[in-house]
């Protein structure tokens, strides 16, 4: 990005590193105030406050993390205007759902390039029904299901863990994941439910 | 096959680790396989709410970065908020300025009456003067009071750049040395970037399979005993942390090539951009420590750290630029 001392390549690449290099790439990103500022005058212009310019930039960022390590980043246009896109389409959105719908997509409120890679969102119906399942696995599987969810890499697991090997790790991520589907089996409503979005 | 088998396989789906033609084959096995789907479906949901966990672990770093949001100068006044009339509406904002036209009339007009009124305050000439400005704005000025005539300073004013942090009982033995290279040493040796690395090091020593040696180098250099440091160092396996710790010790031990061996082994490493910039900076004090020998090398780095305005040396850079180098 043009005002981060990182380069696109370096920031992709800290991203999509160990969970120490994408702290360190995230916070100079959350910390850039000329983006922060792009982000915020946009929604100012589209009919928005300064709150829910904070709000999108924020909503932004999870996405544009959620985009680069999932490899759904074309490189079709520099990332700063990336991260810009992700945030327009977010408040375009957000904008829409409270005029009730009425209106059109204009060209101001979104980019060609981002449009197609968004992140999928997931339902409230499926984050209720997740949030309840999650709750019931301790915080150290949540924490394990976290870490390799960043990277689906083993290896940092281990390390951050004290697992002697990746295998472990991998061995222990498995077992959360049946508490966490072991859960959603027997509780019939839960069940119901995640048959309902099958 | 195995359960262990089939769910390693639904993870290279949902992950996208196959290739077209192993998609498609796979997609075609789940549409035959209810148990299949079912599975597929819960390691789906499982994705989900890793996604989540990931989206809420974010959101809570987010919140703590708050306070590291830099400040900016319009953060500190209330800015001139005018609703414009279409916005009101909308509930948005806008800032507007005032007019340019009045400021840039009023700007000017206040520089004049400053002028004129400082040249009568401090003139004891009773000759006429004459008011000359050196290019002269479109306003009209009417001359209110006698005219009075205002000499340039002969040296420009010049702004003073910071004075380093000198410790004067760090000067050592430095008696054949010029002045201005003994405080260049005294500036390397005062403005070396080693309290970060300290705090890295003993944060990261608690999931460090060298955990116990960790402890001991950082105690042994904050007691000083940079040899026992080294000693420790050299045990280590050779890494980047390793590294710059070493590069420190050496610097101490006052052996400027070994420490700037060290820390350019990390600027010139692709992979260590985290920790790039300090490194940088205690190279360049590396080379100011054995100026004038090293001061190719110092400007060259120097350039490179002063194009990064965000480079958190930016200001010690440039004090040690314009203090030493000019």
């Amino acid at each position: 990005m043009a005002n981060l001392n990182f380069d696109d390549k370096t920031l992709i690449a800290l991203i999509c590193g160990t969970s120490a290099q994408r702290n360190e790439a995230l916070h100079t990103l959350f910390c850039d105030n000329s983006l922060r500022g792009i982000v915020i005058n946009h929604v100012r212009q589209h009919g928005g406050n300064d709150e829910d310019g904070k709000d999108i930039f924020q909503d932004a960022m999870i996405t544009f993390d959620e985009n680069i390590r999932g490899g759904r980043f074309e490189a079709k246009s520099a990332l700063q205007t990336y991260f810009v896109g992700i945030a327009k389409g977010q408040w375009f959105n957000k904008y829409r759902q409270r005029k009730n719908h009425n209106i059109e997509l204009q060209p101001t409120h979104y980019d060609e390039a981002v449009l197609s890679v968004e992140a999928e969102i997931i339902n409230e119906e499926r984050k209720s029904l997740i949030e309840q399942a999650l709750s019931q696995i301790g915080e150290r599987c949540k924490s394990i299901l976290d870490m390799y969810k960043l990277s689906y890499n083993y290896q940092e697991v281990a390390a951050t863990f004290g697992f002697s090997s990746p295998e472990m790790a991998k061995k222990e991520s498995y077992r959360c994941r049946i508490r966490f589907r072991d859960y959603v089996k027997n509780q019939p409503h839960l069940f119901e439910l995640f048959k309902s979005m099958i | 096959m195995e359960q262990e088998e089939i769910f390693d396989k639904i993870e290279d789906y949902l992950i996208g680790r196959m290739n077209e033609a192993e998609r498609m084959a796979f997609e075609k096995q789940i549409a035959a396989d209810e148990d299949l789907k079912m599975d597929v479906e819960f390691q789906r949901l499982e994705h989900d709410a890793m996604r989540t966990l990931n989206e809420k672990s974010l959101r809570a770093k987010m919140a703590e970065w708050e306070t590291d949001i830099p400040k900016q100068d319009s953060d500190r006044g209330t800015p001139l908020v005018i609703l414009a009339k279409d916005e009101r509406k909308t509930g948005g904002t806008k800032i507007v300025s005032l007019p340019n036209r009045w400021l840039r009339y009023a700007a000017a007009a206040s520089v004049i009456l400053g002028v004129v009124l400082a040249g009568l305050w401090f003139n004891k000439d009773p000759e006429p003067i004459v008011v000359t400005v050196d290019k002269p704005t479109k306003v009209d000025t009417v001359p209110l009071v006698p005219p009075i005539s205002i000499e340039k300073p002969k040296e420009p004013i010049v702004q003073t750049p910071e004075k380093p942090n000198i410790k004067p009982d760090n000067i050592k033995n430095r008696n054949t040395l010029p002045p201005q290279y003994n405080d260049l040493l005294v500036y390397a040796e005062t403005n070396l970037d080693e309290e970060k690395v300290s705090k890295d090091n003993t944060t990261r020593s608690d999931n460090n399979p060298n955990k116990e040696e960790w402890t001991s180098i950082i105690d042994a250099y904050q007691a000083k005993n940079y040899a026992k440091a080294s000693a420790l160092l050299q045990k280590l396996p050779t890494g980047n942390t390793q590294q710059e710790m070493l590069g420190l010790v050496y610097f101490r031990l006052k052996q400027y090539d070994k420490a700037a061996s060290c820390f350019k082994s990390i600027v010139n490493d692709p992979n260590a951009v985290f920790y790039k910039n300090r490194n940088e900076w205690n190279l360049a004090l590396c080379y100011a420590a054995q100026y004038p020998a090293k001061a190719g090398e110092l400007k060259k780095l120097l350039e490179g750290i002063l194009a990064v305005q965000k480079h958190p040396h930016f200001k010690a850079a440039t004090i040690l630029r314009d203090s030493f180098l000019k």
